[in-house]
């Protein structure tokens, strides 16, 4: 699975940007990150709020598998806990690839 | 939060009640500004049933804080941990939310005659250790939501009391001006927040105008970053430069305006621009910051601003105000003018007035 990541705006607004192929990573993060977005469901998403609340969280996440590709934009707040958390996962995957 | 929460908490669109708070008869006014205090109020299921008696029985002009620890989950606003008046906590960030909220209270309180958030004594309600490793700070319409860091970019956010002055001014905005979150209009109210962000440290610090340091979030990043801040408001630009977050994006004049649907329409980007013109004019001044460019930009915020404002009619707004003030042509209404021409906006002219109209 591929995955294209960006997430923009926040406080800081430092951008962060990043391309993960989940094929490259280690079994247990693979697995992890497979698992968050199983549970997440993130193309399952009623559509977002139009208000976004001050230094709020962009995302635009493009994700590539077999069957094609789906792209999701939301806001942080808008997003149910169970997105979040992917965001969280994936954030942290997107960061550790830059740092590397 | 749950859905159900969400539907009562967004039931009443801050914007609508504002333009009644500033537009309506005393009867609607009366209505509107309690409307605003349930919708802030509410913020936890259990709470939505006592928010009546809560608006009945409390008193105005006293600061009330309550710091929550979220305990790195995502349920807001978390555990009570501190109440007004309550002794130390041993968490460093528990503290630094409270200390943090007392002196943005203190700031306005003492500047600008204000009463909380908004001007009615409203709770100020702030949770830290959101999430894990979350490198964020936001206000999210009715409390602060602080994270700790991930350790690697960012520290804390508590930490800066700039960061606690600038997530509180938000909440000033949403009931004063209710500027949209977006393009020219977002970046104005990222601007606002700025602006007395960095008041609240001056004012903390008792620093004049030429003495402070003109920073948002210095000492947020972790030794690792090659930066002393996340902005600059004397230098838009050049708070950081690092191999691995890049380089602070901010313009400091309108021949660079960018244009961009990242962040929100480049909110924190081009708010550079008018934080450039507000640090030209305290510049210009004198003093300390908060006495003339400071008051003048609360009274355009509470007196002039509207949800839609944009960049020119938001300078138009300030040199008015100024004239209000200070008098028409006195040296503080030229010293806005030139602030504005600094960053490549013209003001004072036909032109700027005629962009501005429509709404005395
Ligand atoms: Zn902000
Ligand atoms: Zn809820």
């Amino acid at each position: 699975m591929r995955i294209s990541f960006e997430r923009t705006g926040g406080f800081g607004n430092v951008p962060l940007r990043a391309e993960i192929d989940t094929e490259q990573l280690p079994p247990d993060r693979k697995q992890e990150l497979e698992r968050l977005i199983e549970q997440a469901r993130p193309f399952d998403q009623p559509r977002q709020s139009a208000t976004a609340t001050p230094d709020d969280y962009q995302y635009e996440v493009k994700i590539e598998d077999s069957s094609g590709a789906k792209t999701i934009r939301t806001t942080d707040s808008a997003a149910k806990d169970e997105l979040k958390l992917l965001f969280d996962g994936l954030g942290e995957e997107a960061l550790r690839k830059l740092r590397s | 939060m749950c859905e159900l929460h969400r539907a009562i908490c967004f039931i009443v669109p801050p914007h609508i009640h504002e333009n009644v708070t500033r537009n309506g008869n005393e009867k609607q006014k009366e209505r509107a500004y309690q409307a605003l205090n349930v919708s802030a109020h509410m913020r936890g299921q259990r709470e939505i049933l006592n928010t009546f008696a809560v608006l009945a029985t409390t008193p105005t002009g006293t600061k009330r804080r309550t710091i929550y620890n979220a305990q790195n989950g995502l349920t807001l606003p978390g555990k009570l941990v501190r109440g007004e008046g309550d002794p130390k906590s041993n968490d460093t960030s528990i503290n630094e939310a409270y200390d943090g909220s007392g002196k943005t209270y203190d700031f306005y309180n003492k500047v600008f005659g204000r009463n909380s958030i908004d001007d009615r004594g409203l709770r100020l309600d702030s949770s830290v250790h959101y999430r894990r490793n979350f490198n964020n700070a936001f206000w999210n319409g009715q409390q602060m939501v602080y994270g700790d860091g991930d350790g690697q970019i960012f520290q804390r956010f508590t930490k800066i009391i700039d960061v606690i002055g600038h997530e509180l001014t938000h909440g000033v905005t949403q009931y004063e001006a209710g500027l949209v979150y977006q393009d020219q209009p977002g970046a104005l109210n990222e601007h606002f927040s700025d602006v007395f962000g960095s008041l609240v440290k001056q004012y903390a610090k008792t620093q004049k105008a030429k003495q402070a340091d003109w920073l948002i979030g210095e000492g947020i990043f972790t030794p690792n970053v090659h930066g002393t801040a996340l902005r600059s408001m004397k230098a838009p630009g050049t708070a950081y430069n690092d191999p691995v977050i890049g380089k602070d994006p901010q313009p400091a004049h309108m021949k660079d305006f960018v244009n961009t649907t990242s962040d929100f329409g480049g909110v924190h980007i081009n708010s550079g621009i008018p934080n450039k013109a507000f640090y030209e004019l305290a510049i210009a001044l004198g003093g300390n910051a908060w006495e003339k460019a400071g008051k003048i930009w609360y009274r355009t915020l509470l007196d002039k601003v509207q949800p839609n404002t944009q960049f020119t009619q938001c300078a138009a707004m300030t040199y008015e105000v100024a004239g209000t003030l200070y008098g028409t042509g006195s040296a503080e209404q030229k010293a806005v003018k030139a602030a504005w021409a600094v960053v490549g906006i013209a003001v004072g002219t036909t032109l700027a007035a005629a962009a501005a109209g429509g709404r005395r």
